[in-house]
């Protein structure tokens, strides 16, 4: 566990969804404390919660108890608009599927996220320093339907950069990818996360990949426990 | 295979439920419609029935009679059922008995019958003795009395020549009154809508005695309508008919005379042509034609008020010469070889009398002993043959009272009554005296009594009953007829919910679509699997098809219901559309079958073209279709490529339109600037389809969200072009319909508006044979008085077919004088069609507007090429009557009824007496004084005055029910429409939901992807609204120009607000619904 004040901290975390049977407890008084710059990836079997917990870690889902903060401020005192302002503010999102919009380029793809405040030049000109970094220079100007997969991902992981978060949360980046694919872009993860200092969190059932970052937990009957590293 | 097929339905059926709902609702406005059509006719039938009961034929001799015998004579021939009924125009008058108030009812039909009528009626017996009535229904009702009630009846007493016929009796009082107990009110199903026309409006029917109303109308032993029930068909009853006709029936006599002369005579004074013909051509035939001269003058001698009579002139004597007798010769001083002038009036076809004079050598002095015969052969003419002193005279021709005081000559009528004071040959006479009723006075054979049998039988033999007006008409055929050519209401009421079934079927289409695009895999995998792609459709259309049966099944029973409430609504909001008719539901089992399968057969063709797009594609492509992307981006670039020309070539045909229509001079352009406003629409929807995938090469322009909502609708421009295209088509529909609503009241005093200028419009029940207007003595009022033969009401009030409009005359010359109802520099070439001799002696006739033209009549009106219609004259002769124009309005006062000229009137009708109906100018400011001053004149003869612009609101109220019902169904296809694009905002939002569910992720508050979504769907929204108003705006640009319009701002607000709410309400729901159902799960799921 580390001493230094952790960017993003969960404190008994608790997820439980309603069925029509019994209750399903997903995650029961989670502790996390995720450190700046650090890299984690969180393994687990299919349906253990490993994406519910990325969520409530991503403002997207709420806990059915415990608290979330984030640079020592309460994630679950925020409203909606706070809410949405602080993912696009200090958190980078990159999912399994890349969910580009199909009719914009990969350089626009890039730059959605800044809409919400309004683009600028610098923006555009940061889209394209962080296209030319994941290796698409070339194929800025590419709808998604021109792009392979792995450069589809690479075009989500340049838009999950491009308002410089201080959190980069991917959830089973690499799971639509090749095995060489997914090695290539978490080694992009990697780099990244040390170039621009950005805390990587990654969810992934891939044990290789697993291994590429600095910590590795795993999520079992709604706990976490420590594989490798110092988190939690 | 059938398993799969029904795991499916089980598995989809929320999907299935969608396209059963959808092809339910196609199949129930279909149906409906259809079903409204069905109603009406079975109700017209209904009517039908009523208004005949077990009536086959009937003799309708209008202002002609015949002897009640006839009937009998008839009956016992033929077998059927002959009843003789009096029928006289009547006014009724009674004390209601919740008011207390006097209620006057005109045009009513007051019917004189007895026992034996009700035999064509089932279920009643009726015995009305004197001063018992039995009334209809709607009389009743309109009276406010009961059975035991007490009303006043006035009937006219009917000449038996026209009052404005030379030599008519003149009589102060033309009509009879008397007061009635009503026996029993006659139900409908009685006879109680008795009527000869066909029309689903009863008429004001009052039953009385047929003996009293003879006595009372003075015709005793006579009739005028004869009818016949079942019994003999038409063959045998024509055959029944020629043999036991008497000439004596129709008013012939014989008389004989110790001179050895045979002479026939009629009681209507002149002759009808086919008497004529048939009596001159029995040998030994000398044609007689008595008149009543004005003077007889020689040099400055004169004697006025003469008869002179044509035909038994001396042999050898010419046309120019004359014989006098002595009392004249005496009188004048004229001798043989003089000159002397005689001068007469000359009946007019406006009924006046122009005074003529024709001079004639003397042939020879008759002396006044030779004129015996004469005097006793001359024809008795009432009001003149039966007085003592000229001065009593009551004849129907202007009379100067001081030279009827001529003391001489009140000295001859004494001595010598009527004998001719001077003899000039038939020919000579028939030139001068001939007029509309007839030629002849006598016709006189050599004998005695005993030829009058063998003459009796040649006459009846040479001529045929139907053209002396004993026309025999197969009534009950021509109900049907009429019956069956009525009014479609399916039809009107299929394209009254035309774009609701459209709007049905594209969105059962679209959510087919959806549902197929749902299961693009599962085509995929059954073609991985090695289905054939036929045997994949087939999977699929059987699918589809048990779901459209089923819906078509529950769309037929909910079709019945849809029927139901529009026929409540009919009889409750919308009852001008059938003229206040109650239609009864009938819901015949072929029709409901006809709309079942045509609905299936439009939602199979919908769903299985949907079917088979989809299935096109390889087993591959379906695997991994991805429906957020326009699906047919090549085709879609080689069909631009071919037809991309084609919105620019609607834009140019559109302008072209809007130009020609605007040069064009006169006439009525509404149509082609509708046909304009349709090409636009479809120009700016093909171009707004151009503009869609020209958003896809916008990469230029700096990323924004209006940019990224802009390129969300270019994704599918297909879905986007559906819900843009329906609501265009809807708005551009509801926004022209709702235009054409027309402010009669703006042109009303317009020459060329269909009120013709004039201020008011009179009726009377009784014809006058003044024109009213006239007799207010008012420099400024004036008016036109025309004449009427009642025919079947061409308007649209009646559903029935009309197969011989009511016929009206007018003096073209009046028309043209005042410039009335066309444009000044067309009025009197229109006009003077009516006056324009015809191939076959056809008669011209103009039709009362552009609307009974063409919806009613459906036939050509033109000079040349114009469509005939065989109508019956007064004695039953076929004559032809070719439309050769229309007024030039769509509606006029004149609406339903055919214009002929006063001339052709009266040849065709010579005994329609005098002006049933009135024109009257006046200044707006006197209107309602004369308008009060009329009803209060003439109350005796029914007259109703009523401002011309009323009676067009009158006609007018059809089509405006007609607009309400298609703005209701339209409004209602809008907001199915618009559920359309609810759906398809819905569907979007479903397959966007993973790219929505990031932008949340990646910080988009809600409010941010509302504005995208709102820009998207709200240019959707904007383009659909403002197609279809600019392409409306041009389609009532004639409505625009025209001063005054009924461009009712509020009803465009109305439109405008009803598709901002279901539109945009339905969209804003589908937006708030579709972004809230999307979670951060739906990131992971693909």
């Amino acid at each position: 566990m580390s001493d230094q004040v952790p960017l993003m901290e969960l404190k008994r975390i608790t997820k439980v969804y309603p069925g029509a049977g019994e209750p399903a407890h997903v995650l029961n008084n989670v502790d996390l404390r995720v450190s700046a710059g650090e890299s984690l990836a969180i393994i687990g079997p299919s349906g253990c919660g490993k994406s519910t917990l990325l969520n409530i870690m991503g403002t997207l889902d709420g806990p059915t108890s415990g608290t979330v903060n984030f640079d020592g401020r309460n994630m679950l005192t925020l409203n909606d608009r706070e809410r949405a302002d602080f993912r696009n503010r200090s958190l980078g999102f990159v999912f399994q599927f890349h969910h580009l919009l199909p009719q914009c380029t990969a350089l626009e793809n890039v730059l959605v996220p800044t809409l919400v405040n309004r683009q600028t030049e610098h923006a555009r000109a940061r889209g394209t320093h962080l296209l030319d970094r994941v290796g698409l220079a070339s194929r800025m100007h590419a709808r998604p339907g021109e792009l392979s997969g792995g450069e589809c991902q690479r075009v989500a992981v340049a838009r999950a950069l491009i308002n410089s978060p201080r959190l980069l949360l991917a959830d089973e980046p690499t799971g639509s990818l090749s095995r060489e694919g997914a090695l290539d872009l978490t080694t992009l993860l990697l780099e990244l996360n040390r170039e621009e200092h950005i805390t990587l969190v990654a969810v992934t059932h891939s044990l290789e990949v697993a291994e590429m970052m600095g910590s590795v937990l795993e999520l079992k009957n709604g706990a976490l426990i420590v594989r490798r590293g110092n988190a939690v | 295979m059938l398993g799969l097929v029904a795991r499916s339905l089980r598995h989809y059926w929320r999907m299935h439920l969608a396209l059963l709902l959808g092809t339910a609702l196609a199949t129930a406005v279909l149906t409906g419609a259809l079903l409204v059509g069905d109603s009406v006719d079975y109700s017209l039938a209904s009517f039908a029935k009523m208004r005949l009961g077990q009536i086959r034929f009937a003799v309708d001799m209008r202002g002609q009679f015949y002897r009640d015998t006839l009937a009998e004579r008839l009956e016992t021939r033929s077998g059927a059922n002959a009843e003789a009924v009096l029928r006289l125009p009547g006014i009724a008058i009674a004390q209601s008995a919740e008011s207390g108030d006097a209620a006057q009812v005109n045009q009513v039909n007051v019917l004189g019958v007895d026992s034996a009528f009700w035999k064509f009626s089932e279920g009643i017996s009726l015995e009305l003795a004197e001063n018992e009535v039995a009334i209809n229904e709607k009389l009743a009702s309109q009276l406010g009395i009961e059975t035991g009630g007490e009303l006043a009846l006035r009937i006219v007493k009917p000449a038996l020549l026209a009052r404005d016929a030379p030599l008519s009796q003149s009589e102060d009082d033309t009509t009879a009154r008397a007061r009635c107990t009503v026996k029993r009110v006659v139900a409908d199903t009685e006879l109680g809508r008795f009527s000869l026309t066909p029309s689903q409006i009863p008429p004001y029917n009052a039953f009385v005695s047929r003996t009293w109303l003879q006595k009372l109308a003075a015709q005793e032993g006579r009739s005028n309508v004869l009818l016949i029930g079942d019994g003999a068909a038409g063959t045998q009853l024509e055959k029944a008919l020629r043999d036991s006709w008497e000439p004596e029936d129709i008013g012939l006599e014989f008389l004989t005379h110790k001179s050895g002369v045979v002479q026939l005579q009629t009681n209507r004074i002149f002759f009808d042509p086919e008497a004529s013909r048939a009596a001159l051509e029995i040998p030994g035939a000398q044609g007689i034609l008595t008149y009543l001269l004005n003077s007889i003058s020689c040099g400055d001698q004169r004697t006025p008020y003469s008869f002179a009579i044509a035909g038994p002139a001396p042999p050898g004597m010419r046309d120019d010469e004359i014989v006098i007798n002595r009392w004249v010769a005496d009188q004048l001083g004229a001798r043989s070889g003089d000159r002397i002038e005689m001068a007469y009036y000359q009946l007019t076809a406006s009924n006046a009398y122009v005074e003529q004079t024709r001079a004639f050598t003397v042939h020879s002095v008759v002396e006044m002993n030779a004129l015996a015969t004469e005097k006793e052969l001359v024809p008795s003419f009432p009001g003149l043959s039966d007085v003592e002193s000229c001065a009593d005279w009551e004849i129907g021709m202007p009379l100067d009272e001081d030279l009827l005081k001529d003391k001489a000559n009140e000295a001859y009528w004494k001595e010598y009554r009527q004998t001719p004071k001077a003899i000039v040959t038939l020919k000579a006479g028939q030139e001068l005296w001939a007029n509309r009723f007839g030629n002849l006075t006598a016709v006189r054979y050599p004998g005695d009594a005993a030829r009058v049998d063998e003459l009796r039988e040649a006459l009846r033999n040479g001529m045929d009953p139907a053209r002396a007006g004993l026309y025999l008409a197969p009534v009950q055929e021509r109900a049907q007829d009429a019956v069956s050519n009525a009014m479609d209401f399916g039809g009107l009421f299929l394209g009254l919910s035309f774009f609701l079934i459209v709007a049905a079927l594209l969105l059962t289409g679209l959510l087919h679509v959806f549902g197929l695009q749902q299961r693009a895999r599962e085509m995929g995998t059954l073609g991985a699997l090695g289905f054939r792609q036929s045997r994949i459709r087939v999977l699929f259309a059987v699918e589809t098809f048990i779901v459209s049966v089923c819906g078509a099944c529950l769309g037929v029973a909910a079709g019945s219901f849809y029927c139901q409430a529009l026929i409540y609504g009919l009889g409750r909001f919308w009852q001008g559309a059938i003229a206040g008719a109650a239609i009864a539901y009938h819901g015949g089992a072929i029709t409901l079958l006809v709309g079942g399968l045509v609905s299936l057969a439009c939602a199979m063709i919908t769903l299985v073209l949907g079917i088979w797009r989809q299935s096109k594609r390889s087993a591959r492509e379906l695997l991994h279709l991805d429906f957020t992307q326009e699906p047919a981006f090549r085709e879609a670039k080689q069909t631009r490529f071919r037809l991309g020309f084609l919105p620019w070539l609607g834009l140019a045909a559109a302008a072209g339109l809007v130009t020609l229509s605007l040069l064009q001079k006169g006439g009525d352009t509404s149509l082609a600037f509708f046909a304009a406003g349709a090409l636009l629409l479809a120009s700016m929807l093909g171009l707004f389809k151009r503009i869609l995938r020209a958003i896809t090469s916008m990469g230029q322009t700096p990323l924004s969200l209006a940019r990224l909502s802009c390129e969300n609708l270019a994704r599918r421009s297909g879905r986007s072009l559906a819900v843009t295209g329906l609501l265009s088509c809807g708005t551009f529909l509801l926004f022209s319909v709702s235009s054409m609503h027309v402010d009669l009241r703006a042109h009303a005093r317009d020459r060329d508006s269909g009120t013709g200028g004039f201020a008011l419009i009179a009726e009377s029940t009784f014809p006058l044979i003044e024109n009213p207007a006239t007799t207010l003595n008012e420099a400024d009022v004036s008016g036109v008085a025309l004449r009427v033969r009642d025919g079947d009401d061409a308007s649209c009030l009646n559903l029935n077919q009309a197969q011989n409009p009511r016929l009206i005359g007018v003096n073209p010359k009046d028309m043209i004088a005042r410039g009335a109802f066309a444009p000044e520099a067309q009025g009197k070439a229109l006009w003077q069609l009516l006056e324009r001799p015809l191939d076959g002696g056809a008669v011209p006739a103009l039709v009362g507007d552009a609307d009974t033209a063409m919806w009613t009549l459906k036939k050509n009106a033109d000079p040349v090429t114009g469509d005939r219609i065989e109508y019956r004259d007064e004695f039953g002769n076929p004559v032809l009557v070719q439309l050769v124009g229309t007024l030039p309005m769509r509606l006029s006062v004149f609406q339903g009824s055919l214009l002929v000229s006063s001339d052709a009137f009266t040849r065709l009708y010579p005994s329609e007496e005098g002006f049933r109906r009135f024109l009257i100018d006046a200044p707006d400011e006197k209107m309602a004084e004369v308008q009060s001053r009329l009803r209060g004149n003439y109350e005796r003869f029914g007259l109703e005055a009523l401002p011309t612009v009323q009676r067009l609101e009158d006609f007018y109220a059809v089509e405006s029910t007609y607009l309400a019902m298609f703005l209701v169904l339209g409004g209602l296809g809008l907001a199915v429409g618009s559920l359309g694009m609810g759906v398809v905002v819905l569907r979007n939002l479903f397959e966007r939901r993973g790219e929505v569910a990031l932008l949340r992720a990646i910080g988009f508050e809600r409010g941010h992807i509302y504005e995208l979504l709102f820009i998207e769907y709200g240019t959707l929204l904007a383009a659909g609204l403002g197609i279809g108003a600019v392409a409306s705006a041009v389609s009532i640009l004639p409505t625009l120009m025209a001063a005054g319009t009924g461009v009712s701002a509020g009803s465009i607000l109305s439109i405008l607000l009803l598709v901002l709410v279901a539109g945009g309400g339905l969209t804003t729901a589908a937006v708030l619904g579709g972004v809230r159902m999307n979670d951060p799960g739906a990131l992971r799921s693909e």
